[in-house]
């Protein structure tokens, strides 16, 4: 290679070096600029310890531009601040969103995976209790639990099983599952054939055909079943995996198993009884006190409507 | 403009060199004082080396700033990542930068290996060669140790499953498991463990190992090529250096925006209880999961001793001194290669299909490997040429690797081949 043509790729690397550098400059510009134009940063931030029990949150800095979060507790709406106290959940345990994040946009979505916050503001803020405790047990979570009775009663659980077993249809689980946000958890319900279109559900549609606040309770239930659970704080909130014994030792599967004898265990459901309502599905029949339901097996699935803890559905 | 760059010309740091008289530098031990024209050529080596070296000082300096945060201890690694991300300035980007050289780095120590070897240059370098398995060896352990340092589901479940893999090994791999878990499951002492491996012992190791991978090229003469092949006239090193500074800013820019851009992920906090379905290895082990999931002895064992052997044999199978330094040797050679490649898709492709139609008649993993042995075996007796045959092996290799890894990432809920832009599809 002679003296010239070296000179020729020097000037032709010459143009690499320009290039790269400047964009190497200008994309470190950008990063700089995203970093330091953060609304955030007009104040100073503040945050405080928050003892949770999920070890998500021990530090928010909601308060870094929420400065009113001190004050929460005496505001109407947070009447359930008055069992919790905001050093104990903070604020993201029931309005989500990353309680350490400084930036707007990720303080208020959802979870590190991106899904948009639902949870801010009433109604959608009561699927959160259900994190930690059996909907209908605490003041409050009334259209949760109706929800998760509307879920059993329309047989929804029947084929939406915890751990997808036990029915004779399967869907998939909705334990964990991700929705863009309340329409797209809606259309499902609605019309599910708009995302699948051999599926075997049925569209909903005309069911809640005027029953909207019937639809907000499902939708307010299965979209707390998208939600991380919490620690169980309540002995009634039991760990799913301890129920799995006592389903299958009552309701024996075989016919060669002794003959089940199903008082049924969860106290829950003798407990609301009275709310149960067999006649929606079953014209002829009707929750009977002190008389266990004789299709128990088939309904078994149920247990996993409410007993919402992780763990159960392991592999 | 040609004023402009006139400027340049005048102010030539490779005129300036070669005219004044040199002065020693200790760096040039590790680089050389003069290069030939070969060494300049971009398709020589394609930057591959310099590329991982780029990383690894990236990773490095990345890495040292991001210790000041991380709190390597369960109940604290998810939240000291969140306050990286969400409120340390520039924690964010400093972390997608770790992670992404991290990446690359992976790419092109891969691509390094093959090009060397289908160079054929680890002829009479068998030191040099295996000291660079050593080094994918410490950035393979790098890459896994740091997967499990953020803490979310994904991490704790892909150590899982690379744990257990790793575990069929007979007789070593359990207490290889328990070496680096600390215990038979990913908890505690695994975080701490692979904390410490993945700042001090695997850093070290591998600088210790670069440095020495640095010297023996240099020591054994630079880029390896045969006498045959046009060397050129020796010019001065400010000729590389200005090169290299082109290729380092390039790839500076080039990972800095895919940084910007795409910041790292950061999944849901892992919950020692509950796996995800499907559960899966790191990307770069999901060839070996999907091996695995075929067979645990052939695809965690038997491939892997027969691969690792292979690659360490590699300068003892060919010690050709032919076309050293040559992409794919000679034009037959490169010709049989070739077709190695065709063979090996064809095969691979029907191992596949017939693995996933439920039609299975033998382990696709089993297949990748008859074909390797057999390819080396007719190769090297048909054409006579051990380069041929090494490279009709490493052509099976390179296929069934970056095959299985495909293949792997397709893989939906219960282990089902789901295609990426369908229900269910997990792709990391």
């Amino acid at each position: 290679m002679s003296r010239n043509s070296q000179s020729k790729g020097l000037d032709w690397l010459v143009g690499v070096w320009w290039v790269a550098g400047l964009g190497l400059i200008s994309v470190l510009t950008h990063v700089a600029f995203a970093e330091f134009t953060e609304e955030w940063r007009l104040r100073s931030a503040t945050g405080q310890y928050v003892e949770r029990p999920d070890g998500l949150g021990d530090v928010e800095r909601c308060s870094t531009c929420h400065e009113d979060v001190e004050r929460v507790s005496s505001v109407e709406e947070h009447v359930y601040l008055g069992a919790h106290l905001l050093a104990d959940v903070g604020c993201s345990a029931c309005h989500g969103g990353i309680g350490r994040a400084l930036q707007s946009q990720a303080a208020h979505s959802q979870d590190e995976t991106g899904s948009p916050n639902v949870l801010l503001a009433a109604p959608w803020t009561e699927a959160s209790c259900a994190r930690c405790h059996l909907p209908g047990s605490v003041e409050g979570t009334e259209r949760l639990a109706n929800g998760a009775l509307l879920f059993l009663e329309l047989g929804c659980a029947l084929c939406h099983t915890p751990a997808e077993r036990g029915a004779a249809v399967s869907g998939p689980s909705l334990r964990g599952r991700r929705w863009t946000g309340i329409p797209e958890l809606e259309a499902h319900i609605l019309d599910p054939r708009r995302f699948l279109s051999d599926g075997e559900m049925p569209a909903f549609a005309p069911t809640f055909q005027g029953h909207e606040a019937e639809l907000q309770a499902v939708e307010l239930y299965v979209y707390s079943l998208s939600l991380a659970p919490g620690l169980s704080f309540e002995s009634e909130r039991a760990d799913p995996r301890d129920l799995e014994a006592p389903c299958s030792s009552c309701h024996a599967n075989t016919p060669s198993q002794a003959a089940p004898t199903p008082a049924h265990r969860c106290s829950y459901i003798l407990s609301k009884r009275e709310l149960l309502r067999c006649d929606r599905c079953h014209a002829d029949k009707a929750f009977q006190p002190g008389k266990p339901c004789p299709s128990i097996n088939e309904h078994r699935s149920g247990c996993g409507a409410c007993h919402t803890n992780a763990g159960w559905e392991g592999r | 403009m040609r004023a402009f760059l006139q400027q340049f010309r005048k102010s030539d740091p490779v005129a300036k060199a070669e005219s004044t008289p040199r002065r020693r530098n200790f760096l040039e031990h590790l680089h050389p004082p003069r290069v030939n024209a070969r060494t300049l050529r971009f398709r020589t080596t394609f930057g591959l080396g310099l590329a991982s070296l780029t990383f690894f000082a990236v990773l490095v300096l990345t890495g040292a700033v991001l210790m000041v945060a991380y709190v390597p201890s369960p109940e604290r690694a998810y939240g000291s990542i969140l306050d990286i991300d969400h409120a340390m300035t520039f924690g964010g980007f400093l972390r997608s930068l770790h992670r992404w050289s991290a990446y690359g780095m992976l790419l092109t120590v891969a691509l390094h290996l093959l090009r060397v070897a289908f160079q054929g240059a680890y002829n009479r370098r068998a030191l040099n060669w295996s000291i660079g398995l050593v080094l994918l060896g410490a950035t393979l352990t790098l890459a896994f140790t740091g997967y499990l340092l953020p803490w979310d589901q994904r991490a704790v479940w892909a150590t899982t499953v690379s744990a257990h893999i790793l575990a069929e090994i007979p007789g070593l791999g359990a207490p290889l498991r328990d070496l680096l878990l600390g215990g038979e499951a990913v908890g505690e002492a695994a975080l701490l463990r692979a904390y410490a491996f993945h700042v001090f012992f695997f850093p070290l190791l591998a600088t210790v190992f670069l440095v020495w991978h640095l010297w023996r090229v240099r020591r054994d003469g630079g880029l390896a090529s045969s006498s045959d092949v046009e060397v050129g006239v020796k010019l001065d090193a400010a000729h590389l250096h200005r090169r290299e500074v082109a290729w380092v800013l390039t790839l500076l820019a080039a990972v800095s925006l895919v940084a910007d851009l795409w910041p790292a992920s950061l999944g849901a906090l892992a919950d020692l209880h509950k796996p995800d379905n499907p559960e899966k290895a790191p990307w770069f082990f999901v060839g070996a999961q999907e091996l695995v999931s075929y067979s645990a002895f052939v695809g965690g064992v038997l491939v892997p001793a027969v691969c690792v052997s292979f690659l360490a044999a590699i300068p003892f199978l060919d010690r050709d001194r032919r076309d050293v330094g040559r992409l794919f040797g000679s034009p037959s050679a490169a010709m049989s290669t070739a077709a190695a490649a065709v063979l090996a898709g064809v095969v691979f492709a029907v191992g596949v299909w017939l693995e996933l139609s439920g039609e299975r008649t033998l382990d696709p993993g089993a297949w990748m490997l008859v074909l390797g042995v057999v390819l080396f075996l007719a190769m090297g007796a048909l054409t006579g040429s051990a380069r041929a045959a090494v490279q009709a092996a490493l052509v099976v290799l390179a296929v069934s690797l970056l095959g299985f890894t495909l293949v792997g990432l397709c893989r939906g809920p219960d282990w089902v081949f789901t295609l990426p832009w369908e229900v269910g599809a997990n792709v990391p």
